[in-house]
């Protein structure tokens, strides 16, 4: 969708996104690595567990549909190729830390001398300004300080981080968003800017319930092991063992909510569970506003020995029937054999000639009626497109080799 | 100050959080954004807790006035060939529709893509949905919540040794508006060029599977299927949340190498630890850290979250005070980025929105208006948008059309 648009890519680690995001819309992004290649390709997991520069999974899905090219940009032959690719770029997008444009000469206004449409943007922990500027930070940090971490786990535990990089992932899909809006602009006047991009300003946008009930009822919503918590008074079990895993399960107040429970109890009362008490129960009269702790407790202790006996199959087969809110909760390994993602051609295998293989990606996060945002291109290699890129800007074979043989390429 | 998205015209047809969290960015970025509501089916989130003055009342969630700050509100029965009219008028001086129903609600009513489309034919609709506008599952009901539970999120979140955990928040929803956002603006620079315009379909479940992707791999191609892991990281020693003074306050540590962990141990005041053969390595702190765990609980319970933090920030160790509900709105960090704007409601007072992510220095977002009351601007949207006469507004008036 955005053909025509050039970036060039100088992120590290998870900021990586931004550009494979942008890859996808149809961006031609130039991932530019130091020679020899970045440390974001020594993170693991890797292809068959050899621990290889060419063969990090995450290099992989974070750098496909993207060419790539080396470049040593503490060489002042290096920054000076590289503002001539900036001449030809529409966005530079970056994940250093604070300053660190600024002292290779590529800060903002250098860029903007080259070229004043470019948009420069710029991800980093805490933003380019204010008191933490100085701070080190981590996944585990940027979500303890953007509020994620607290609203996680069991009272009888420290909180607990989900393991995976949510906070960092986030943060570089925000990027994409700024740097478009930043295009947008650019479109109407010619203009680029300086996107400033915050990791910790992102990790809030997950977890809003927590700031308007201080907000509004100056009450806290403390982690609570596997329950929701419907009012800082009321916890409501959410997550439920059953024989093979966990369900995800709420009595609800509501419309559609009570019509669930209602289900629920006659699935339960068709098989034997549950007694007369639970039985006689007016669901109508449910009120979630209302309801005590020990009340809605004693309902869901009716119900927790019902969803033990039956598998997450069966559970989610007899909800889907029954039309109760019920999901599942999957394994890593059930997303290539999810039946709806195979219907909608999620996966697609793309060869890696480099490996003898072929591996398995999502071919798009979006569907468009007009438009394919598959996989073009597999994630390069060290280097890949340096004849390529930089013949396109107009330097000659043996200008690259000597560039090449001088540690600038 | 100028405006990125001036002059685009957004009908919202959505609810819930992850439509109105995306035409709230639109909003906050100078669009103009209509939303459509009924009062006899108001969206879930106008009566969700928390409401002001903890009362009930379709004006009062203060969670819901968030996601509908700087948009205009008309209620419109869309049960009613009048109230498909109107809605279809709207339509036809918009730039972008955006809906999360169910799918096939919209074809339902006969607003569908196809239709829309003929009304205004470089329309970009954006339909956003639980497991996307086809495939078996599509018209299932559900929550957020589902979508993450199927694509295997939710198996990540909580001790290795215990099921998955809650949190008392959203991932799906609170991703899946920045992705269509993404694809939107995409769709915006793809009418400029071509003239057309398009339908985006959503789902969370697609968006869900599409970052879990290198874990994918990880099991097709090396067996291995990650799950939950605690605190603790493979490449990082001390690395967890330590219990502080007072109640329920924690800091999350974490040592990336050698370098660190001398300063980590001057700075707490242990300095004995550092030469300590059960710690003095990476390889020694890893197998023996459920000790040095309980050695560093015993410090930082001593220590202030916020001084701790910024002691061992000045020692050049990673290392965050967890902010909840309340600190959140005292973060000077967050405070320094403006995070939250205030406006007044009519019935509310004064409610806050919360800002974005991202600063754009030459087209920053605005904070307007609060949300609307429920059909807040039915008639100005009416006689000044859509140039109704009078006259014509007060017969549908008269026959409920805006209800």
């Amino acid at each position: 969708m955005l053909q025509d648009h050039r970036a060039l890519d100088l992120t590290d680690g998870e900021g990586q996104l931004c550009g494979r995001i942008l890859g996808d819309l149809g961006v031609d992004v130039i991932r530019v690595e130091r020679p020899g290649g970045d440390d974001s390709r020594r993170v693991g997991p890797f292809h068959k567990n050899v621990v290889h520069p060419e063969k990090s999974l995450w290099w992989y899905t974070l750098n496909a549909n993207k060419r790539g090219i080396t470049l040593d940009l503490t060489k002042r032959d290096g920054r000076d190729l590289f503002k001539r690719l900036v001449k030809g770029a529409d966005f530079v997008i970056e994940s250093y830390g604070i300053g660190r444009m600024v002292e290779m000469g590529l800060g903002y206004d250098v860029l903007r001398e080259v070229d004043r449409g470019v948009i420069l943007t710029s991800i980093t922990p805490f933003g380019q300004t204010g008191p933490y500027q100085g701070f080190k930070a981590t996944e585990l940090t940027i979500l303890a300080l953007g509020g994620f971490l607290y609203g996680i786990g069991d009272r009888d535990r420290p909180p607990v981080k989900p393991n995976y990089p949510l906070a960092k992932i986030a943060s570089a899909v925000h990027a994409v968003g700024g740097t478009l809006l930043a295009d947008q602009y650019r479109h109407a006047t010619g203009e680029g800017q300086h996107v400033d991009v915050s990791s910790q300003a992102g990790v809030p946008w997950f977890t809003q319930n927590a700031i308007y009930w201080w907000q509004t009822e100056h009450r806290l919503l403390l982690r609570s092991g596997r329950a929701f918590v419907r009012r800082p008074d009321l916890d409501a079990r959410a997550i439920w063992p059953c024989k093979d895993g966990h369900v995800l399960f709420q009595i609800h107040g509501g419309v559609v909510g009570i019509t669930s429970n209602k289900a629920m109890a006659r699935w339960m009362a068709e098989e034997g569970f549950g007694d007369e008490r639970f039985h006689g129960f007016d669901w109508d009269r449910l009120d979630l506003a209302k309801t005590s702790q020990e009340e809605l407790a004693a309902l869901e202790d009716v119900v927790a020995p019902f969803l033990m006996s039956k598998t997450t199959e069966e559970l989610a087969a007899g909800a889907e029937q029954r039309k109760i809110l019920l999901g599942r909760i999957d394994g890593i390994r059930s997303l290539s054999k999810n039946p709806q993602l195979a219907s909608r051609d999620l996966w697609t295998s793309v060869e890696h000639r480099e490996l003898g293989a072929s591996l398995t990606y999502p071919s798009y996060f979006f569907r468009s009626s007009e438009v394919s945002c598959g996989i073009r291109r597999r994630a390069p290699l060290i280097g890949e497109h340096n004849d390529e890129v930089y013949g396109e800007i107009g330097l000659s074979k043996e200008e690259i080799l000597a560039y090449s043989q001088a540690g600038v390429i | 100050m100028a405006q990125a998205l001036e002059g685009i015209k957004v009908v919202d047809f959505s609810w819930v959080l992850a439509g109105p969290a995306l035409t709230r960015y639109l909003a906050d970025f100078g669009a103009e954004v209509v939303l459509v509501e009924s009062s006899g089916h108001p969206d879930i989130m106008r009566t969700s807790y928390p409401f002001r003055d903890d009362e009930p009342g379709l004006n009062r969630s203060t969670l819901w006035a968030n996601f509908h700050s700087n948009k205009y509100g008309i209620a419109l029965d869309l049960d009613t060939a009048e109230g498909i009219d109107v809605a279809k008028r709207l339509v036809s001086r918009a730039d972008i529709v955006v809906e999360n129903f169910i799918p096939g609600t919209m074809d339902r009513w006969g607003i569908g893509y196809g239709e829309l489309a003929k009304v205004k034919p470089d329309l970009i609709m954006v339909s956003i949905s639980l497991y996307g506008q086809t495939g078996p599952y599509a018209r299932r009901g559900g929550w957020g919540s589902f979508a993450e539970g199927m694509s295997g999120f939710w198996n990540l979140i909580g001790w290795s040794d215990r099921g998955p955990s809650s949190y008392q928040s959203v991932i799906g929803d609170a991703l899946v508006p920045f992705f269509g956002l993404n694809a939107v603006l995409a769709a915006l620079d793809f009418r400029r060029r071509t003239g057309k315009g398009q339908q985006i379909d959503l789902s969370q479940l697609d968006v869900c599977s599409y970052l879990l992707a290198p874990l994918l791999q990880d099991y097709l191609v090396n067996g291995v299927e990650a799950s939950r892991s605690s605190n603790r990281s493979p490449g990082s020693s001390p690395h967890g949340v330590f219990p502080c003074a007072g109640d329920d306050e924690w800091l999350a540590i974490a040592v990336m190498n050698d370098d660190e962990w001398q300063s980590f141990c001057a700075a707490i005041g242990a300095p004995e630890w550092r030469d300590d053969p059960r710690f003095r390595t990476f390889a020694a702190r890893k197998s023996n850290e459920d000790e040095l765990e309980r050695l560093i609980d015993a410090r930082t319970a001593t220590w202030s979250a916020d001084r701790l933090m910024y002691v061992l920030q000045k020692a050049g160790v990673p290392s965050g005070a967890l902010r909840n509900g309340r600190t959140m709105n005292s973060d000077p960090q967050l405070q320094h980025r403006e995070m939250f704007s205030w406006n007044e409601h009519p019935e509310i007072g004064q409610v806050s929105s919360f800002g974005t992510p991202f600063r754009l220095p030459l087209t920053p977002p605005t904070s307007r208006t609060a949300a609307p009351c429920l059909g807040e601007h039915t008639e100005w949207v009416c006689t000044q948008l859509l140039g109704m006469s009078s006259e014509e507004f007060i017969d549908l008036l008269n026959k409920g059309v805006f209800e």
